[in-house]
C-alpha cells in the first residue's frame, strides 16, 4: 500500500522520459567503454536512417540492471556479449549453443542480432618479449612454468569460469597469485612484478603494452562475441531500427573495435571515433553532434535539481505530518522515526536496486528511494523541535481555547521552525549527495559523469559530476539558511542579550 | 464559581490530590496555598480542565467541565502561569490579542480593549512592539496578564505570578495586580507558597498538604485557629525577613 502511494505521488509529479513515450529508439549500453562506443555506433546508424533516438544516459548500468530495463520495455537495445548471457544471466538454464540462447531470450520478449564479428573473450596475457623468452605460446605450457606470479581481478579469481576452474582443466602449478584491480595488474604487468593477468581479448592496452594472449588450446574460456539485444517488439513497431543494427552483423572486427577502444583510452570523443568507424565501414559519415560542456552540465543540473526536488519536496510534504503525529503520539512516534531509521540503515546501492523489481529503472525509482532517505531528518526534527515546547506554553495555548489545529498551526509549528528547518537542510545535503548514486539505475544526474570516470579512472570526468554536486549541496545550504530569515519568527531569532 | 467535588488524581502511583472537596465563591481572590508539591498547582489545572481528575466532578458556573464545551468554558477563564507564558514567536501585543483576532474581532474593538488592559496593567505601551525576550520579567507577567483578561474572563487563574521575580519588581506587581483584581471584581483563584502574598490578596486562604485540604478560611484562622500541628509549622515557618534580620543583628 505505502508503495503504491509513494509510486502514485512520483507519477503524478513528474513522467519519466525513460517510460516511452513518441517514437524514440532507446539505445542504451552497459558501464563499460566498449559497449558504450558501440551504443554510440548504433545510434549514429539509426539517425542515418532517419529515426530519433533517445541516448541520453548511456551508460545504463551493471549487466542485471540493463538486462533487466529491457525485459520490462523500458529501454530498446543495447550490446552484451553471448558469454554474459548464458553464464550470468541465465547461468542456472545451461544453455549451450546460439539457437539455445535466442529461445531463451525470447521468452523475455527480447531478440538478437547475430554476432557482430569481434569477440571480447577472456584470456591469459603476458608481455610479448617475457613469452618468448620462457617459450610460452599456449595455455598449457604454463604448466613447466611453476614460479610465475599471476595477477587477477578478484571475480576472475573466485569464478569456475575464471582462474578456478583454469587450473582444474589445466592442471596449471602456480601457487602465487594475486588479487588485484584489473588496471593496477596492467601496470604491475608492464613493471615486471607479474608475469601473467587474465586479459578481456579487445582491451586496448594488449596492443599498448605489446601484450600477447595465449592460445586457449584446450577451450575452456567460453566464448563472448558481442551481439546486438532488441525488445522484439521493434520488429513490428520500428522494423528499419532492427534492420538498421541487423547491418552491423559480422561488420566488427577484432583490430577495429581495440583500435576503438584504443581511442577511447586516449579520451577521444565517443561520438567521433563510432562517426569514424561507420565511415569507414559503410562510406558515408554521419552528422556528429557534440555536446558542449556548459550545455552537458546544464543537461545534468537540470536532472540532478529534478531529482532532488521531487524527492526533497515529497519528503518535506509527507514527514512534516509524520513528525506532528510522532511528537503527538510517542509510541506511534517510535514506531514511525525507528522504520525511516531502518530505511536510512540500508545502503543507497541497495535501496536502489530494491527499486527496480517495484518501480523498474530510471528517474523514479530513484525519487522514491531518495524521498525515502530524506524522511529521517525531517521526522525527528519535527519531532524533537515539537517535543522541546515547555509544557506551561502548550498549558497555556489551551487555556487561551485554542483547539488542536489551532495549536499547532499558530503556536507550536512556528516554534519548533528552526528544527524543522535544520531537519530540510540536513536531508537536503544528504539528498544531493546520494543522488550522485541515481545514475547506477539510469537516472541520469551528476552521477553519470562520475561513473564514467570511475568506469575509465578519468579524473576529469569525475570531478565534471564531483565538483557540481557539493557546490549544490553548499547552494541549497545557503539557501535554506537564508530562507530562515522568512520562515523563522523573528521573536525565534533574537538573542536575548542584545 | 467553580465547584470541585472528591477530586482524586495520581500520577503512575503518587497521589497529587485526595479526594478534595472545594467550593470557590465568586467575586473574591481565593488564595491555594501550601508547600512544593501539595497539589495547588494540579488543582489549579483541574478547574481549567488542563487536567483530566481520576474521579470527582469540577463544575464551572453551574455547569460540568466537559470535553464537548470546554473551549467556550474557558472563553471564560483567564489562566496565567510564572513567567507568563508568553509565546515567543509572537509581539507582547500579538500575545494578548491573539484569541481576539483567532476568534475575528473587529479591528477598532481589539485595539481599543489592548488600551484599556494596558492602562490597567500599568505596562509602558512601547513595550507590547516587543518581543518577549526583549522585556523583563515583570513585564512579561503584565503581559501574561493581559493576555489572560483580554476576551473579559469571569474568573482569573494565576499560577504563582510573582515567583520569578526580584524583590523590588515583586512589590510593584503585587500592588498593581491587587488593585487590578478589586477594581475588576472578578473571581479570582492565586496559587501561591508564600504566606504574606496570601495574606496580601487573599479574602479566602485554603491550605493544602499532600494532596489534601488541611483548613481553609480567613487567615487570622489559620494563624490563631491552627487545625493541626502542620498548619503552626506553616505558618512559624514563614517569618519575615524582619525577623530573620533581627535575629541576626541580636
Amino acid at each position: 500500500m505505502k508503495n503504491f502511494v509513494l509510486s502514485a505521488i512520483a507519477c503524478c509529479l513528474f513522467a519519466s522520459p525513460s517510460m516511452g513515450e513518441s517514437g524514440e529508439v532507446r539505445v542504451k549500453s552497459k558501464e563499460d567503454t566498449e559497449t558504450t562506443l558501440l551504443a554510440h555506433v548504433i545510434a549514429h546508424l539509426l539517425r542515418q536512417e532517419g529515426m530519433q533516438v533517445d541516448d541520453t544516459h548511456f551508460r545504463f548500468g551493471g549487466s542485471p540492471v540493463v538486462w533487466k530495463a529491457i525485459g520490462a520495455g523500458e529501454i530498446d537495445m543495447y550490446v552484451d556479449y553471448t558469454g554474459t548471457l548464458t553464464n550470468q544471466i541465465f547461468a542456472q538454464q545451461g544453455i549451450r549453443d546460439e539457437a539455445g540462447l535466442r529461445r531463451e531470450l525470447a521468452k523475455y520478449g527480447v531478440g538478437m542480432t547475430k554476432p557482430l564479428g569481434f569477440a571480447n573473450n577472456y584470456a591469459i596475457g603476458m608481455r610479448r618479449a617475457r613469452a618468448e623468452e620462457l617459450g610460452i605460446h599456449r595455455l598449457s605450457d604454463l604448466k613447466n612454468h611453476p614460479k610465475l606470479v599471476l595477477g587477477f581481478s578478484n571475480e576472475f579469481v573466485n569464478r569456475d569460469d575464471g582462474w578456478k576452474g583454469l587450473r582444474r582443466q589445466y592442471g596449471l602449478p602456480q601457487a602465487d597469485v594475486r588479487g588485484m584491480d584489473h588496471r593496477v595488474a596492467y601496470e604491475a604487468l608492464v613493471a615486471g612484478t607479474i608475469d601473467a593477468m587474465e586479459l578481456y581479448t579487445t582491451d586496448a592496452e594488449i596492443r599498448r603494452f605489446d601484450l600477447v594472449a595465449l592460445e586457449d588450446d584446450a577451450h575452456f574460456f567460453p566464448n563472448y562475441e558481442a551481439v546486438i539485444l532488441y525488445r522484439l517488439e521493434l520488429e513490428k513497431s520500428h522494423p528499419a531500427a532492427v534492420a538498421a543494427c541487423r547491418k552491423l552483423e559480422g561488420r566488427l572486427s577484432q583490430s577495429a573495435m581495440i583500435e576503438m577502444n584504443d581511442r577511447a583510452l586516449a579520451k577521444d570523443p565517443m561520438p567521433i571515433i563510432a562517426a569514424d568507424f561507420i565511415e569507414r565501414e559503410f562510406g558515408k559519415r554521419p552528422d556528429v553532434y557534440i555536446e558542449s560542456s556548459a550545455r552537458r552540465l546544464w543537461r545534468l543540473t537540470i536532472e540532478h535539481l529534478t531529482l532532488v526536488g521531487i524527492s526533497l519536496g515529497a519528503a518535506i510534504l509527507i514527514g512534516l505530518p509524520l513528525g506532528v503525529i510522532s511528537a503527538r503520539r510517542p509510541r506511534l512516534g517510535q514506531m514511525i522515526i525507528g522504520g525511516a531509521g531502518v530505511i536510512q540503515t540500508i545502503p543507497a546501492l541497495a535501496l536502489l536496486v530494491f527499486m527496480i523489481p517495484l518501480l523498474k529503472t530510471g528517474t523514479l525509482p530513484a525519487i522514491v528511494a531518495l524521498f525515502l532517505y530524506s524522511l529521517l531528518p525531517i521526522i525527528n526534527n519535527t519531532a524533537a523541535g515539537l517535543r522541546s515546547i515547555p509544557r506551561p506554553l502548550l498549558e497555556s495555548a489551551d487555556a487561551l481555547g485554542l483547539s488542536h489545529a489551532a495549536r499547532l498551526r499558530l503556536i507550536e509549528l512556528p516554534m519548533a521552525s528552526p528544527s524543522i528547518l535544520t531537519g530540510i537542510r540536513t536531508s537536503a545535503v544528504i539528498n544531493i549527495g546520494t543522488a550522485t548514486l541515481g545514475a547506477l539505475i539510469g537516472a541520469g544526474g551528476y552521477g553519470q559523469p562520475i561513473q564514467t570516470g570511475l568506469q575509465m579512472m578519468d579524473h576529469g570526468e569525475i570531478l565534471f559530476g564531483a565538483i557540481p554536486a557539493a557546490l549544490m549541496a553548499l547552494v541549497v545550504q545557503g539557501l535554506l539558511t537564508w530562507s530562515e530569515r522568512f520562515l523563522v519568527p523573528r521573536g525565534l531569532r533574537l538573542n536575548p542579550q542584545q | 464559581m467553580f465547584e470541585l467535588r472528591n477530586i482524586s488524581k495520581q500520577y503512575v502511583s503518587v497521589t497529587i490530590l485526595d479526594d478534595v472537596t472545594l467550593e470557590i465563591a465568586s467575586g473574591q481572590t481565593t488564595v491555594l496555598l501550601g508547600p512544593s508539591g501539595c497539589g495547588k498547582s494540579t488543582l489549579l489545572r483541574v478547574m481549567l480542565g488542563l487536567v483530566r481528575p481520576d474521579s470527582g466532578e469540577v463544575r464551572f458556573a453551574g455547569k460540568s467541565i466537559a470535553v464537548d464545551c470546554i473551549k467556550e468554558q474557558r472563553g471564560k477563564m483567564g489562566y496565567v502561569v510564572q513567567d507568563g507564558g508568553l509565546f515567543p514567536h509572537f509581539t507582547c501585543a500579538q500575545n494578548v490579542t491573539l484569541m481576539a483576532n483567532h476568534r475575528g474581532w473587529p479591528r477598532e474593538r481589539i485595539e481599543a480593549r489592548l488600551e484599556e488592559l494596558t492602562r490597567l496593567a500599568q505596562l509602558s505601551p512601547e513595550t507590547l512592539g516587543r518581543y518577549p525576550v526583549e522585556t523583563s520579567g515583570g513585564q512579561r507577567q503584565r503581559i501574561g496578564l493581559m493576555r489572560a483578561l483580554m476576551l473579559n474572563p469571569e474568573a482569573l487563574l494565576l499560577d504563582e505570578p510573582l515567583g520569578a521575580l526580584d524583590p523590588i519588581t515583586r512589590a510593584d506587581l503585587q500592588r498593581d495586580l491587587r488593585s487590578a483584581f478589586q477594581s475588576l471584581k472578578k473571581t479570582v483563584v492565586l496559587v501561591t507558597h508564600d504566606l504574606a502574598e496570601a495574606a496580601y490578596f487573599g479574602d479566602h486562604v485554603v491550605l493544602l498538604e499532600k494532596g489534601r485540604i488541611v483548613q481553609q478560611g480567613v487567615l487570622r484562622d489559620l494563624v490563631q485557629r491552627p487545625a493541626s500541628p502542620f498548619v503552626t509549622q506553616f505558618v512559624e515557618s514563614q517569618r519575615g525577613p524582619w525577623e530573620a534580620l533581627r535575629e541576626a543583628i541580636a
